[in-house]
């Protein structure tokens, strides 16, 4: 049986838009995975494919060799975490009621001794357990992002899919976050895909990149070799070249003046 | 401090008891309610004539079966109603604030309490049945029309995928073409129906019988259980909108249509009995964030309650500041809760546990 989540030939379109185009890669468990391309290249678009969030026109999902398209919404929850936008939250509950939250799939309206000993868990491991009983919009970019990986590990999940986990935070927070995602995936051998604007993020951390252009998928594979010049240009209709510093590389845009 | 679970549990508990005693202070507020007024009804009197034994430690004289029936026809269904349309309407406005996401919604958001007062009106207008049916009439009409507006509204939304938005437009706009309706009996009415439709439209418990407190009861609790399970569902709806919600396991189209339903029944199960009480709805919900914080777990029964308070407290005041002059509870309601409203918002301290 195959290992991993291959995602095969997705058609999504909004009404006559085409968004996607026979999109289509493959992760292996503990692999942190990043979708990469421009505005409208249609990374948000696949990612919500995945766990059913967006129905595609045609296409499938397959998680260790069992389609999950036709599971029930609860079944996907099982196996797909899903980490949101962090802007999207809104409310007041506090942040040890959205990680329990992320125990829906498991439990009913009262959470069980071990539900909570789970978010106990969690929290701790994320270091917040000074801010479990403060509101989320109480918190700081940085910290409800954690927060909502927190609900999505309380999901524990098979899979951990997230929508610009990094763009709305600061420099140290990006990294942080990054790092998080990386351990996770490996001490829980998670499939993580994220969708990644800063390519040098993608280049510090991810086992591998997706590159999305116009729907499709450009390029697949380690991202050093995902990432040269020419494709940036074509994704990303901007020059950059490629430097290295050691054995990091970065990617530096040419400036347009 | 402990653990957090340990911090988990005793807040839990905490609320728990929050919740014992609002429920408490309900109780007193009945009681209360029960002994204010013309008739001099003392709770000492009220413990003598129930209480088997209660006359060796008390001094106090039982009712005269003049009291009696003053107590049991007339202050007993009023506090009763009272309790029973609060609670149907805050249950109702919390879960309209939360399946639209929109902390301004409450149960007449769909144009529940136009399309009641239009049915109310038809009936008033055009009559057509015998004097001794039109309070009938008037409550079937009303409910009927409720129920119509509710279903065009929820339609109309579940063609549009059963967003918050076209559920929160919808709403605004029928409210609109049902009062625009309404105005129209108003204009064509003449002067003996006029008043008639405008105290309609003021919204009291004078006509709430034994027999409505009892179908008022049965909806509420049919209904609560329903929108008290979806706690979950409305904190993901509510705090992230609908992916977060879904990526969760829940149905949103189903969770918001089956709660649709309850606050229909809860909303036109009240109105058509008692007439348009508006500011519950809105209120209750939000007084009960104040007291327990965000999760809807907590805020559906303490809306419940809040709203039973504020309309138990509005009636009596209503009853008795212009005694013998009645002030109908729809107008008192937002006297009443407008000022306790507005000093929770000055001194917030949201989830103060």
């Amino acid at each position: 049986m195959a290992r991993g989540l291959e995602i095969k030939g997705i058609h999504f379109s909004y009404g006559k838009r085409k968004i996607l185009e026979d999109a289509g890669f493959a992760v292996d468990p503990g692999e942190l995975c990043v979708l990469l391309g421009a505005n409208g290249a249609g990374k948000s678009t696949l990612l919500k494919c995945i766990n059913g969030l967006l129905t595609p026109a045609r296409g499938n999902v397959v998680w260790n060799g069992r389609e999950t398209d036709r599971l029930s919404v609860k079944e996907k929850a099982k196996i797909y975490g899903y980490v949101p936008q962090e802007t999207g939250v809104r409310g007041g509950l506090t942040v040890m009621e959205t990680v329990l939250s992320g125990r829906l799939p498991y439990m009913g309206l009262a959470a069980r001794r071990q539900d909570v000993e789970k978010a106990e868990k969690i929290l701790i491991r994320l270091g917040m357990e000074h801010l479990a009983f403060c509101r989320m919009d109480t918190l700081s970019g940085g910290e409800r992002q954690r927060a909502l990986i927190g609900r999505a590990m309380a999901q524990e999940p098979e899979v951990l899919l997230l929508d610009e986990p990094t763009s709305s935070l600061d420099l140290r927070f990006q990294y942080e976050v990054m790092g998080l995602l990386k351990e996770l995936g490996t001490e829980q051998s998670l499939a993580v895909v994220a969708v990644v604007h800063d390519l040098n993020l993608a280049l510090d951390f991810a086992d591998q990149a997706v590159l999305l252009s116009g729907g499709r998928v450009l390029a697949e594979g380690r991202p050093e070799a995902v990432l040269t010049p020419e494709r940036i240009q074509a994704s990303y209709g901007i020059p950059a070249e490629i430097g290295r510093f050691g054995d990091r590389r970065v990617v530096l845009p040419r400036m347009c003046r | 401090m402990g653990t957090l679970r340990e911090q988990y549990v005793r807040l839990s508990w905490k609320k728990g008891i929050l919740f014992g005693i609002c429920m408490a202070a309900l109780l007193i507020l009945a009681v209360a309610a029960c002994c204010l007024g013309v008739a001099d009804l003392t709770p000492g009197r009220l413990l003598v004539t129930y209480l088997p034994g209660m006359d060796r430690i008390l001094s106090a004289g039982p009712l005269t079966p003049r009291e009696e029936n003053i107590l049991l026809m007339l202050r007993l269904p009023r506090v009763a109603a009272g309790i029973a349309a609060g609670a149907s309407l805050g249950t109702a406005g919390a879960a309209m604030q939360a399946i639209t996401g929109n902390q301004m919604a409450s149960p007449f958001t769909t144009g529940l309490s136009s399309a009641a007062a239009l049915g109310a009106a038809a009936v008033i207008v055009f009559g057509g049945v015998s004097a001794g049916m039109v309070k009938t009439a008037t409550v079937l009409a009303a409910f009927v029309m409720a129920v119509l507006c509710a279903m065009l509204v929820f339609g109309i939304a579940w063609v549009k995928g059963m967003g918050a938005e076209s559920l929160v437009l919808t709403g605004i706009a029928l409210n609109y073409l049902f009062s625009a309706l309404n105005s129209t009996m108003q204009f064509i009415a003449n002067e003996d129906q006029l008043p008639a439709i405008v105290h309609w439209s003021f919204g009291s418990l004078n006509s709430v019988g034994w027999t409505d407190i009892c179908i008022m009861a049965a909806i509420f609790l049919s209904a609560f259980p329903a929108v008290f399970s979806q706690g979950w569902a409305f904190n993901l709806m509510e705090g992230g909108g609908d992916e977060a919600a879904r990526a969760l396991g829940i149905n949103t189209g189903r969770a918001r249509l089956l709660t649709g339903g309850a606050v229909t029944l809860l909303t036109a199960g009240t109105v058509s009995f008692t007439g348009v009480i508006g500011f519950v709805g809105l209120a209750a919900p939000h007084i009960a964030r104040l007291l327990v914080g965000n999760d809807y777990r907590q805020v559906t029964p303490f809306s419940a309650v809040t709203g039973a308070m504020l309309v138990l407290a509005a009636d009596t005041l209503g009853r008795n500041a212009f005694s013998p002059t009645t002030l109908p509870v729809g107008i008192v309601v937002s006297y009443v809760g407008v000022p306790l409203f507005l000093f929770l918002i000055l001194k917030e301290r949201r989830g103060g546990l």
